[in-house]
């Protein structure tokens, strides 16, 4: 008697929807790096004063005085005679916010991420996807604006020409300590070269130093992100927003108030659709002159150098 | 001085199509750069190839950056700020030569080229120093770089800040930190430290050589001939 055909014998071949099932996930970026420099205490810090500021209310810009206050000493005077006066003396530094922005289409988004899944309205994984995004990308420029900076530090680390040595670095940060800039915490971002170059120098040295909890931390941790070492309280990050110079890598070093940012908040009204109104920067979606819909993240920031005691550029051979 | 006359072009620059290989292919770049304005300080000087040269600061044309005001500008804030410091802003319309060629009616500045490409699949524009041009094989992008030409901006850009030449304080700014940095690898006993020392020497001007490493810059004395025994 026949038995027919076999219950196994038809499988996943009789499916009728050709799409296969479809998980979306961010792809790896070398840019992932930023979010880790974002997240210092140096970077939080500047961010925490310029939030506490508050809006700008109609300002084009942000300005912090700075006072030469403490610097002076007592002076020896004849008893009954009056001192001199001495005049106050200031340094002005302004910060003017600017408009950033950065824009999707939301119909090649869709096209991208959803494919099998498009049927007009953008589902609320993507949203999550975009609204993410929109924090890469504002991370992304603000420490790119600030490792722009390091080509006008006044301060150097390092030598043209040269790589990076653990000894330069060293005393990169003892010269940073002698302008009374070393309190609280310090970032150092460096490229991969810049890395390589302290860990195969401080690795090699001889004695107590190679033998030194800190330099230990130069051996290379896969599991550590993009954080390197605490190497004399300067927490050294591999980044790649750093600029070159005429064959050199410049990497930067900066302390608490070496820098100042301000972000001035665009508030959307009612009618806007926003999709993320983050303070830092939001997101807007609209369709321009009734063509496809898009969205833009917008931040209106600047950035500044505070006081350059307190930073200097790491200068090594590319 | 601005790098364009106020009221005048915007900075777009010439198209990157040239009639070379770099017209059929989209320039990979690394990423979006923003235009400058160098600066140069009588006080922030360095060695290089034997010479005391400036080393000079970028006042980025980036809205926002520190001290420019929000619309496009030419970087006039920070210009400022870095005048502040003691810096002089290099001019756009200084005479260079780059690659062999004068730069005189450069469309952008004499000593800024302008390049559109792509970087990451995104569309980027990327200003770079007149003395790195891009050169493309393929998918790939290597940069020539022009050192003869760089240093000669560097000397003409030195002339703005020191037109009657370096003083002793000046030379010693740029020569200490380097002495240091061989006295640090003189301490180290072994071929990495050699090496850091062959490197630094080369940089720094043979005048300033210290009398026990004189005989590793200078050239080895051509040996006599020896008459040939039959």
């Amino acid at each position: 008697m026949a038995a027919g055909n076999w219950y196994s014998q038809s499988g996943i071949g009789d499916a009728n929807n050709a799409s296969t099932a479809r998980g979306i996930m961010a792809a790896l970026t070398e840019a992932s790096k930023n979010q880790e420099a974002a997240a210092h205490p140096v970077m939080q810090a500047m961010l925490a004063r310029d939030a506490g500021v508050g809006q700008m209310l109609g300002a084009y810009g942000y300005g912090v005085s700075f006072a030469d206050l403490g610097s002076g000493k007592l002076a020896a005077e004849i008893e009954g005679s009056e001192a001199t006066p001495t005049n106050f003396s200031t340094t002005n530094v302004t910060v003017t916010p600017a408009r950033r922005a950065f824009t999707r289409e939301i119909s090649d988004y869709a096209r991208s991420l959803q494919e099998s899944l498009l049927m007009g309205e953008i589902g609320p994984d993507v949203e999550v996807m975009l609204a993410y995004e929109g924090t890469r990308l504002w991370m992304n420029s603000l420490v790119d604006q600030i490792a722009a900076l390091a080509s006008s530090a006044t301060n150097t680390i390092g030598s043209t020409g040269v790589p990076l040595t653990w000894s330069a670095l060293n005393e990169g940060i003892l010269d940073l300590k002698n302008r009374g800039a070393a309190s609280g915490r310090a970032m150092a971002l460096v490229t991969v070269k810049g890395a390589k170059d302290l860990a195969d120098d401080a690795l090699s040295l001889g004695g107590a130093v190679q033998m030194a909890p800190q330099i230990q931390g130069l051996l290379a941790n896969a599991t550590a992100g993009a954080y390197v070492a605490s190497l004399g309280g300067v927490d050294v990050y591999l980044n790649s927003e750093l600029d070159t110079d005429s064959g050199d890598d410049l990497g930067l070093l900066i302390t608490d108030g070496a820098i100042i940012s301000k972000h001035q908040q665009v508030v959307l009204p009612r009618e806007a659709d926003s999709l993320v109104q983050a303070g830092f920067y939001s997101m807007e979606l609209r369709r321009p002159g009734g063509s496809v819909s898009r969205i833009e993240t917008v931040a209106y920031n600047g950035v500044a150098i505070a006081e350059n005691g307190r930073m200097a550029a790491i200068r090594y051979v590319s | 001085m601005p790098i364009t006359p106020s009221g005048g072009p915007s900075l777009a620059g010439p198209s990157f199509a040239r009639g070379n290989a770099l017209s059929r292919a989209q320039l990979q770049l690394p990423g979006p750069r923003d235009p400058w304005t160098y600066c140069v300080s009588p006080t922030r000087l360095m060695c290089f190839d034997g010479e005391v040269l400036p080393e000079l600061a970028k006042a980025w044309h980036t809205p926002g950056s520190n001290g420019n005001a929000g619309g496009r500008g030419q970087g006039q804030g920070f210009v400022s700020n870095l005048m502040g410091a003691g810096f002089t802003p290099v001019p756009h319309d200084i005479e260079t030569t780059a690659f062999g060629a004068s730069r005189a009616g450069a469309p952008l500045s004499a000593y800024l080229d302008r390049y559109e490409g792509i970087s990451r699949g995104r569309p980027v524009v990327y200003h770079a120093d007149a003395w790195h041009r891009p050169k493309q094989l393929g998918h790939l992008v290597s940069w020539e770089h022009d050192r003869e030409g760089w240093k000669a901006f560097l000397r003409q850009c030195l002339a703005l800040v020191s037109p009657d030449g370096l003083v002793d304080m000046q030379v010693e700014m740029a020569v200490a930190p380097v002495l240091r940095r061989i006295q640090a690898a003189q301490d180290r006993d072994d071929a990495r430290g050699q090496r850091m020392l062959t490197a630094l020497l080369s940089h720094l001007p043979p005048e300033h050589v210290p009398a026990d490493l004189r005989d590793q810059v200078e050239p080895p004395k051509p040996a006599r001939k020896r008459a040939r025994k039959e």
